[in-house]
C-alpha cells in the first residue's frame, strides 16, 4: 500500500491513501507537524486528545503585542518628557496614563478568553445598538479636540468612543456576513452585503458628524476589506467602491468638500500647497525623521521631537519620534513588528475554520493594516495626513484599549477555534 | 463541496491582499531607505539649522586711558528691558507688574505689549543690573533683557579730538577710537543655543560657547592734566582775540611722547551730535598752513649742518633783498645791519633766512625739508593726519626759495612743525611722535608699541646751536613774553600773513601767530608749538610774541611742574607719584 503516496497540495505532506480520515485531517489549515507530533501518534489519538493539544493559546501574536505597547511607551515618554500639559509637571504624565490603559489592555485581553468568540453571532444586533448608542451619545455630550467631538468625559477618564465603535462594526459586519444559523453553506447573499452595508454606512455617517473623517476612512476600509474576504461577490464589492469613489468626486464638484480640505489631503503629493499648516507638520515630521539616519539621534535625544517641531509628536506622529530617535533600524524594526502582528492575524484568520472567526480577525486585521500604513506613510509623507493613531504606538488610551479588545478576539477566534475535522462537523450537525 | 470551493476563494482573496499588504509595507521602507539614508544629510542639516540659535556675546569694548592711568574712555553695560508682544500671552497682568518695578506707566505699557504687530518694543533702557535680575527671574512670557555697551567719556571735552568717539554701533568713528578699532573692540563670543519650535531656549549643553574676548585698554602718553591747562589756554586765548581756533602740541623732544594735542573750539564726545562735524578733527594733526617765521629754525639749522653758513658768521643784511621776480622785506627795519646767524633767529630776521637758504641751494634745502618730514605724515598713530604740502625742488620758480625760507608757501601741520623743535632740542634727531603708551591685553601687555629708533638728521653741534639762538631769542628777543623763571626756555616767533581764499596772495588782516619751543635748555623735556589762527587787535599786538607766547608760557610752566621736572638740577622723572604736584 505504501508504494505510491499522494501529495497534498496545501500542507505538503505525503500520506498514503490507505485510511479515510487522513486526507481530511491533512486539509486542516495550518496544522504543523511539529506541534501535532507525528502521523503515526496522531493515528492513536482520541478526539479528546487532540482537542487538548489543538487548544493551544497563540503566544506569539500577544507577545508581539505586548511588546510593541510595551515599547510604545518608551516612546511616548520620550515624545513627552518635555512638553506636558498645562499645570502638570510630572514628566512621566502620558506615560502614566498609557501603562494604566496598557494594564486595562491587557485585563480585558485575559478576560475576553474565558468567553467564546461565538457569542458575536447570536449578539451582533446588541453591538450595534451599543455603536449607535456611543456615537450618539458623544455625539450629544462629548467635547471638541482639534476640531472634532469625538471625545467623552465619563470623569475619571475621557474616552473615544468611535475608537471602540471601529472594533465593534467589525464584530457586528462579521457577524453579518458570516454563515448564519440555519445556514448550510456559508453564502454572502445581497441581503447579508446589503446590511453590513448599512451598518458600515451607518457607522461612518455618525462618525462624520462628530467629524472625525480619519476614523471614518478606517470604518470605510475595514468593511471592504471584510466584504473583500468574505467570499462576496466581487460585483458588490466594486460596486459599492466604484459609488464611494464616485461620491467623493461628486463631493468635491458640488462643493461639499472644500478646496482647502482638499488640499490638506493632497500636500503629501504636492508639500507646497499648505506651507505653513499641514505642509509644514508634515515637514518637520520628514524632518524628524530624515534627520535621525540609519542608527537615530538615541532615545530620548531626538531634538526635532523634544523641542515641539513637529506637532502631536506623541500621538499622530509618534513616527517621527521612532524615526528619529532609533533611526532606519529602529523603525524598519517597529514597521516589521507590527507587519508581523497583522500577519498572525491573517493567519489566524485564515485558520479559523468558520466564516465568523476569519472575519474577526481579518477585520482586527484591517484595522491594524490601515491605520498603521496611513499613519506611517503620514508621517513619511506618502500618504493624507489624516488624524489617524498608530496603533499600539500613538499615546491614546481609548485606541490602545480597542485594538487589545480586538487583539483579544483575534486569539480568542484561534483558541476557541473549530477543532473537529469538516467530517466530525458534519456527524455532528447530522447528529 | 461549496464550502471547499469557498475557501479556495477566500485564499485567493488572502493572497491577493498579502500581496498588497508586503507591497505597502515595502513602499515605506523603501521611503524610509530614501528619507532616512539617501537625503539623510540634508534633512540633518535643516534640522540642525532650524534648532540652533546664535547668539553673539558682545565683547567689551576696551579703556583708553591717559598716562597716568586716569579713564578718558570706558565702556558701561547697560541692561534694556525689551518684549516681543507677539509672545505676551496677559499683557495686562505683565505691564502691572513690569510697571511697579520699572517705575513707568502702566497704561502705556499695556498698550505696548497688547500691539500684537510688533515683534519688538523697547519698555526700559538703563535699567539697573539688580533690577534686570529681579525682571529676568519673573520669567515673564515674552520680556527680555538685553545688554547693551554704552561708550563714556568722563573726562568730557578733554582730549575729545584725540580719543574720538564712537557711533551708535560701538564702532570708533574719530581719533584713537577709529585707529585702535580693532585692539579696542576685541572678538565678540558666541553662544550657540537650541531653541524650541516657540524660541524658548533649552537650557543644557553649553558646548558651543565661545567665550568674547574683551577688548584691549588702550594706555595714551596723553597727560589729561596738561591737556586740560592746554585747552583752558587756548580756550582764552581764542576769546580774548576773538580769533577763529587756536593750537597746541606738547610733546617729549626726545621719545616723541606726546603729553597734550589740544585745539579750540572743541566738542564733547559723550554727546558729539551736538556739534558740528568740522570740529570732530584734530587740528593739530589736519590743520595745514604756512608755518612763517617759526619755520626759520628749520632753514637756519639745515644751512649750518649743511656748512653753508657758520654759526658765527656774521652777514650784511639790507632790508629787502630780491629773490627772482619777488622781494622779500624785513618787517620793522628799513635799514642795513650788521647780524651774525643767532641774531637772524633772535630777530627774526626775513632777509638773514632768505640769505641763508640761498646759501645752502635750492636742492640742500629741499632735501633738509624732506629730512625733517615736512610733505608727509609723521606717523603718529592717528586718523586723518595730513602730510602737508612741499613743492618738488625741480618745479619750484625763482622765487620759492626765498619764500620757503620765512616759511611761505609750504603748508606744514603744527605736529611737523613741533618735531621739527624737538629735533633742534635733542640734538638733531627726527622722532616720531607717539601717542599710544601701553596696549593692555587681556593676557599681555605691550609696553611703548610705537617707539621706533629716531633718526639722526643734523649734527649735534647744528642742533646746539640753534638751540642757543632760540634761547637768546627768548631771553632777548621776539620770544620774550615765553620766559620762565628758573627754567631756561627756547623758542621762536612765527606771525604769518595768511593765504587770501582764492590762493593768490596774502592780506595784512589775516595772520597765523605761533610760538614754538622747548625748555628746559639743558635737558630739553618738553616741546611745544602753540598756533594761534586769525587773533583780531590793534594792529601793533598781533605778533607770535604777543598772542602766541603767553599761551606757551602758561603750558609750559604747568607741563614742567606737572611732570615733575626738578628746576634746579633739570632731573626728569616720570612717576606716578603726582600727589604733590598742583592740579
Amino acid at each position: 500500500m505504501d508504494d505510491y503516496k499522494i501529495k497534498d497540495y496545501k500542507s505538503g505532506n505525503y500520506y498514503s491513501p490507505g485510511s479515510v480520515s487522513r486526507p481530511a485531517e491533512n486539509k486542516s489549515y495550518g496544522h504543523k507537524n511539529n506541534i501535532f507530533g507525528s502521523r503515526d501518534s496522531l493515528q492513536q489519538m482520541s478526539l479528546d486528545d487532540r482537542r487538548n493539544k489543538r487548544t493551544r493559546f497563540d503566544f506569539i501574536l500577544p507577545a508581539l503585542v505586548i511588546l510593541l505597547s510595551l515599547f510604545g511607551l518608551l516612546i511616548i515618554y520620550s515624545a513627552t518628557k518635555y512638553s506636558m500639559p498645562n499645570n502638570v509637571t510630572d514628566p512621566m504624565f502620558y506615560l502614566k496614563k498609557q501603562g494604566y490603559a496598557l494594564i486595562a489592555g491587557v485585563v480585558v485581553f485575559i478576560l475576553v478568553q474565558f468567553i467564546n468568540y461565538r457569542l458575536v453571532a447570536k449578539l451582533w444586533w446588541a453591538l450595534l445598538i451599543l455603536i449607535i448608542a456611543l456615537i450618539t451619545v458623544v455625539l450629544l455630550f462629548g467635547y471638541e479636540v482639534h476640531g472634532s467631538k469625538s471625545w467623552l468625559d465619563l470623569g475619571f477618564t475621557s474616552i473615544q468612543p468611535s475608537e471602540f465603535a471601529k472594533v465593534l462594526m467589525v464584530f457586528v459586519n462579521a457577524a453579518i456576513l458570516s454563515k448564519w444559523p440555519r445556514e448550510k453553506t456559508n453564502t454572502v447573499s445581497f441581503k447579508k452585503v446589503a446590511l453590513s452595508l448599512l451598518v458600515a454606512a451607518l457607522c461612518i455617517i455618525l462618525v462624520m458628524l462628530e467629524p472625525d473623517y480619519g476614523t471614518a476612512l478606517i470604518f470605510f476600509l475595514t468593511f471592504i476589506g471584510m466584504l473583500f474576504l468574505s467570499g462576496a461577490n466581487l460585483f458588490y464589492f466594486f460596486g459599492i467602491l466604484a459609488v464611494t469613489v464616485g461620491g467623493f468626486f461628486a463631493a468635491i464638484q458640488t462643493g461639499l468638500i472644500k478646496q482647502y480640505q482638499m488640499d490638506r489631503i493632497l500636500v503629501f503629493i504636492k508639500p507646497d500647497i499648505e506651507k505653513q499648516g499641514i505642509g509644514y507638520n508634515l515637514f518637520q515630521s520628514k524632518l524628524a525623521i530624515g534627520s535621525g539616519g540609519i542608527s537615530g539621534k538615541g532615545l530620548f535625544l531626538g531634538r526635532q521631537t523634544n523641542l515641539n517641531y513637529v506637532p502631536e509628536h506623541h500621538t499622530d506622529f509618534i513616527f517621527s519620534v521612532i524615526g528619529e530617535e532609533i533611526g532606519f533600524f529602529g523603525a524598519v524594526a517597529v514597521v516589521i513588528i507590527i507587519a508581523l502582528v497583522i500577519c498572525r492575524c491573517f493567519y489566524i484568520a485564515a485558520n479559523a475554520r468558520n466564516s465568523l472567526g476569519t472575519l474577526i480577525a481579518s477585520g482586527i486585521g484591517f484595522i491594524i493594516l490601515s491605520q498603521s500604513v496611513i499613519n506611517i506613510g503620514m508621517t513619511i509623507g506618502i500618504m493624507p495626513v489624516i488624524g489617524i493613531p498608530l496603533p499600539f504606538l500613538s499615546y491614546g488610551g481609548s485606541n490602545l484599549v480597542a485594538v487589545f479588545i480586538g487583539i483579544a478576539f483575534v486569539e480568542n477566534v484561534y483558541l476557541k477555534r473549530e477543532l473537529r475535522k469538516d467530517y466530525e462537523i458534519a456527524y455532528d450537525e447530522f447528529d | 463541496m461549496i464550502r471547499e470551493i469557498k475557501n479556495i476563494i477566500n485564499r485567493k482573496r488572502i493572497y491577493f491582499l498579502f500581496f498588497l499588504f508586503i507591497a505597502g509595507f515595502g513602499y515605506i521602507i523603501y521611503n524610509l531607505i530614501s528619507i532616512q539614508y539617501v537625503y539623510a544629510s540634508k534633512y540633518k542639516e535643516h534640522a540642525q539649522y532650524q534648532h540652533m540659535e546664535e547668539f553673539v556675546i558682545n565683547a567689551k569694548r576696551g579703556k583708553i586711558l591717559d598716562r597716568n592711568g586716569t579713564e578718558l574712555a570706558l565702556s558701561l553695560q547697560e541692561k534694556t528691558v525689551y518684549a516681543n508682544p507677539m509672545l505676551v500671552i496677559d499683557a495686562g497682568m505683565q505691564a502691572k507688574a513690569l510697571s511697579g518695578i520699572l517705575e513707568i506707566d502702566y497704561y502705556d505699557l499695556k498698550a505696548k505689549l497688547e500691539n500684537k504687530q510688533l515683534g519688538f518694543v523697547y519698555i526700559k533702557r538703563q535699567i539697573s543690573s539688580e533690577t534686570a535680575d529681579f525682571i529676568s527671574q519673573l520669567n515673564l512670557p515674552g520680556i527680555f533683557i538685553q545688554n547693551e555697551n554704552k561708550r563714556y567719556y568722563p573726562q568730557g571735552d578733554i582730549a575729545a579730538s584725540i580719543i574720538g568717539f564712537t557711533g551708535l554701533d560701538n564702532t570708533g568713528l574719530y581719533g584713537v577710537e577709529l585707529e585702535q578699532e580693532k585692539l579696542l573692540r576685541g572678538i565678540d563670543g558666541k553662544y550657540r543655543v537650541e531653541k524650541d519650535i516657540y524660541g524658548n531656549i533649552i537650557p543644557g549643553n553649553k558646548n558651543d560657547y565661545i567665550e568674547p574676548v574683551n577688548g584691549s585698554d588702550i594706555v595714551l602718553t596723553i597727560d589729561s592734566q596738561i591737556q586740560y591747562i592746554a585747552q583752558k589756554n587756548l580756550e582764552d586765548v581764542v576769546k580774548n582775540y576773538n580769533a577763529l581756533r587756536a593750537i597746541a602740541v606738547v610733546m617729549n623732544p626726545v621719545n616723541g611722547e606726546i603729553y597734550a594735542m589740544a585745539s579750540y573750539p572743541g566738542f564733547d564726545p559723550n554727546n558729539y551730535q551736538d556739534y558740528d562735524p568740522s570740529l570732530y578733527k584734530n587740528y593739530a594733526i589736519s590743520y595745514t598752513y604756512e608755518p612763517g617765521s617759526t619755520f626759520k629754525i628749520v632753514n637756519i639749522s639745515s644751512a649750518i649742518d649743511k656748512g653753508s653758513i657758520g654759526i658765527d658768521q656774521e652777514f650784511l643784511l639790507p632790508s629787502s633783498i630780491q629773490v627772482g621776480d619777488k622781494y622779500i622785506k624785513e618787517i620793522f627795519r628799513t635799514y642795513s645791519i650788521n647780524y651774525n646767524t643767532s641774531q637772524i633767529i633772535k630777530y627774526s630776521s626775513n632777509v638773514g633766512a632768505v640769505v641763508a637758504a640761498l646759501s645752502m641751494g635750492k636742492q640742500h634745502f629741499y632735501d633738509s625739508m624732506k629730512q625733517f618730514g615736512f610733505g608727509s605724515v609723521t606717523g603718529a598713530s592717528l586718523p586723518g593726519e595730513e602730510p602737508g604740502f612741499l613743492y618738488q625742488y625741480e618745479k619750484w620758480p625763482s622765487s620759492m626759495i626765498g619764500a620757503l625760507a620765512i616759511g611761505q608757501s609750504i603748508s606744514v601741520t603744527p605736529l611737523q612743525l613741533v618735531r621739527a623743535a624737538c629735533v633742534i632740542a635733542n640734538g638733531g634727531y627726527l622722532v616720531k611722535p607717539v601717542i599710544t603708551k601701553e596696549i593692555r591685553m587681556a593676557n599681555e601687555v605691550i609696553k611703548n608699541p610705537e617707539q621706533t629708533d629716531s633718526l639722526s638728521i643734523i649734527s649735534n653741534q647744528a642742533a646746539d646751536a640753534v638751540k642757543d639762538m632760540m634761547l637768546e631769542c627768548v631771553v632777548d628777543g621776539t620770544g620774550k613774553r615765553a620766559q620762565l623763571e628758573n627754567v631756561k626756555v627756547c623758542g621762536k616767533t612765527g606771525t604769518a600773513q595768511k593765504a587770501n581764499q582764492n590762493g593768490i596772495g596774502y592780506t595784512e588782516k589775516r595772520v597765523i601767530t605761533s610760538f614754538l619751543g622747548f625748555a628746559p635748555y639743558d635737558n630739553p623735556q618738553i616741546a611745544i608749538i602753540v598756533v594761534v589762527d586769525e587773533p583780531h587787535g590793534s594792529n601793533n599786538e598781533i605778533w607770535g610774541g604777543t598772542v602766541a607766547a603767553p599761551v606757551f608760557k602758561n603750558i609750559m610752566s604747568f607741563s614742567l611742574k606737572r611732570l615733575r621736572i626738578q628746576l634746579e638740577n633739570n632731573s626728569f622723572e616720570d612717576s606716578d607719584e603726582s600727589g604733590e604736584t598742583a592740579a
